[in-house]
């Protein structure tokens, strides 16, 4: 299939079913509200070691936050509710606490709560203020720069991560450029974040490995620097492979972010360097969603 | 669907008690609603003897002229919402569980006493022990949103344990007596013995009086306020307080407490 240009390979991207949250960071500037939400989204790329997956949703306007400052929405998804509850609580104490003038707020309501400030809330050891209003509580804790001002509580919601697709390119420099352009197009799209560093992987990976040790190891079939020693699916002029994880909280909310993506790949100039668009999957066996590329981009 | 409206036929003669309206939701049609059963006096009339009923919506309600005979409206509601026009009588929103009273008129004693959640907005003045212990309780208002326009009586807002109490009048003697938490705001002036044995909690007052047992806090900023009179202003659709007008005062001289107050400075 050749959408506007573009190489679409027949084949499709392997999600897998997850568990997400949302939180609100405001702080007194923006900058400030970015500082935290840097470091709480740092090492936050791959539930394979780091936990949970996460990155900042978009950037909010001081009318769209509870405080009326001006913040950033972020998502975490992970596999599993315990190992969300425990992330949320490590990475808002040690980088949402510590960050000056910043607040926390739930960013999501569902049935299922789990804890945001609830234990956090100790570290005022005592002096620790709850208010409650329009039917959630708040603490408010006592630090250096005044007060910390946290929800007690967010929700967990069913989720989906590992949505994807693949930049097959004619050399590194386009294919960065692409990729830039597709996470550029959805940086403000609701309800998806690309959790990688600057929303693009470079080291995709298979399942498995020689080593017995390793859950995953490289996508060997997508190494152009294997293309001759191993059973290569890249084109001869393919000569770079990036690829864009997207997390998102529902199918078409995924489905729409990687359409946008290839859409704005097909309108720039860079288009003529790439040699086709794919997607990661493992044969269709592991993951619950498929993304099939042809049919996103009908 | 046109809200439920109850109007009375005839002026009361003795007092009605209204706790039925809790009942409402369980009832499935109309006409079951209509042949309720209720006590007027010493006989067992029909809610349609009584009132003229029209609309259909059992969960939003209306009662027009209402009088201060008339006791108990809101009492124990969940998930309802009245509004009433005219004086109301005793224990208007009493242990309150759940949903939304609006009052265009004047209310009785024990009003919100007991309140469990929900918001009561009354666009008139209260009568004594407003927001105030039950009997059987250790504790007052338990949770929930009230706002008062005019004043309110003596006796008021005892071992309150949370919730919010907005009031844009004046509060009478004895108020605020063993708060245990919570947040008050007071726009006008109270009277004697005000606070006596708090714990905790926030109050909002702009009568310089309150604060004199307190110890003044320094400017340190409070992120909580922008946030909590934004909330304020969204439930309550106006702005009660400038945040740029506070001077705090934390920490009681008399008693070992933690209770804040907010001056409100003109």
């Amino acid at each position: 299939m050749i959408y506007n240009g573009l190489k679409i390979d027949n084949t499709f991207a392997e999600a897998f079913n997850m568990k997400a949250s949302r939180i609100i960071v405001t702080a007194d500037n923006l900058k400030w509200a970015k500082h935290a939400c840097d470091s709480f989204t740092g090492f936050a790329t791959s539930v394979i070691a780091c936990g949970v997956e996460s990155g900042i949703e978009r950037k909010l306007k001081k009318s769209e936050t509870p405080d009326g400052r001006p913040g950033y929405s972020i998502l975490l998804f992970s596999m599993s509710r315990s190992q969300l509850e425990k992330q949320l609580e490590t990475r808002v104490g040690q980088c949402i606490l510590t960050c000056p003038t910043t607040a926390v707020f739930s960013g999501i309501d569902g049935e299922d709560i789990i804890p945001l400030g609830k234990n956090i809330r100790y570290f005022g050891d005592g002096y620790q203020i709850s208010k409650k209003i329009g039917g959630k509580r708040f603490w408010r804790i006592p630090v250096m720069d005044g007060e910390f001002l946290c929800e007690e509580s967010t929700s967990r919601v069913s989720a989906i991560g590992g949505g994807n697709f693949l930049i097959l390119s004619k050399n590194r420099k386009s294919c960065l450029e692409a990729c830039e352009i597709a996470v550029k197009s959805i940086e403000n799209q609701l309800n998806v974040i690309t959790p990688f560093p600057g929303g693009v992987v470079r080291s995709g990976s298979k399942v498995g490995s020689k080593y017995k040790a390793l859950i995953a190891s490289t996508n060997d079939a997508f190494c152009p620097t294997l293309k001759s020693i191993t059973g290569s699916t890249l084109a001869n002029d393919a000569n770079c492979v990036m690829e864009i994880v997207i997390n998102g909280l529902s199918e078409t909310d995924i489905s729409i972010a990687i359409k946008k993506c290839i859409q704005s790949i097909s309108k720039s100039k860079i288009k003529k360097d790439i040699c086709s668009i794919s997607a990661g999957n493992y044969g269709g066996k592991l993951g619950q969603y498929h993304f099939k590329l042809r049919k996103i981009m009908k | 669907m046109r809200p439920l409206v109850l109007q009375l036929k005839h002026k009361l003669s003795y007092r009605l008690d209204m706790s039925f309206l809790s009942d409402f939701n369980k009832l499935k049609s109309l006409t079951k609603l209509k042949n309720k059963k209720i006590i007027y006096g010493s006989k067992e009339m029909m809610l349609k003897e009584l009132f003229n009923i029209s609309g259909s919506n059992i969960q939003n309600i209306i009662i027009k002229k209402a009088s201060s005979l008339m006791d108990n409206i809101g009492k124990n509601i969940e998930d309802l919402s009245i509004k009433v026009y005219g004086n109301v009588g005793y224990a208007f929103g009493a242990h309150m569980v759940n949903g939304e009273l609006t009052l265009y008129g004047n209310t009785l004693d024990y009003t919100a006493s007991g309140l469990k959640g929900g918001s009561i907005m009354i666009f008139g003045s209260v009568g004594k022990y407003f927001c105030g212990k039950p009997n059987a309780s250790n504790e007052g208002i338990k949770d929930g949103l009230i706002y008062v326009k005019g004043n309110v009586g003596d006796n008021s807002i005892q071992r309150m344990r949370r919730g919010v109490v907005v009031i844009e009048g004046n509060i009478g003697d004895y108020a605020c007596d063993e708060m245990i938490s919570g947040t008050v705001i007071i726009k006008g002036i109270a009277g004697k013995c005000f606070g006596k044995n708090i714990k905790r909690g926030t109050l909002f007052v702009k009568d310089k009086k309150l604060t004199k047992n307190y110890i003044k806090s320094n400017n340190a900023k409070y992120n909580f306020i922008d946030f909590y009179l934004k909330t304020l202003f969204e439930i309550i659709g106006k702005k009660i307080i400038k945040n740029n007008s506070l001077i705090r005062f934390y920490g009681n001289k008399d008693v070992n407490n933690m209770s804040e107050v907010f001056l409100i400075k003109n």
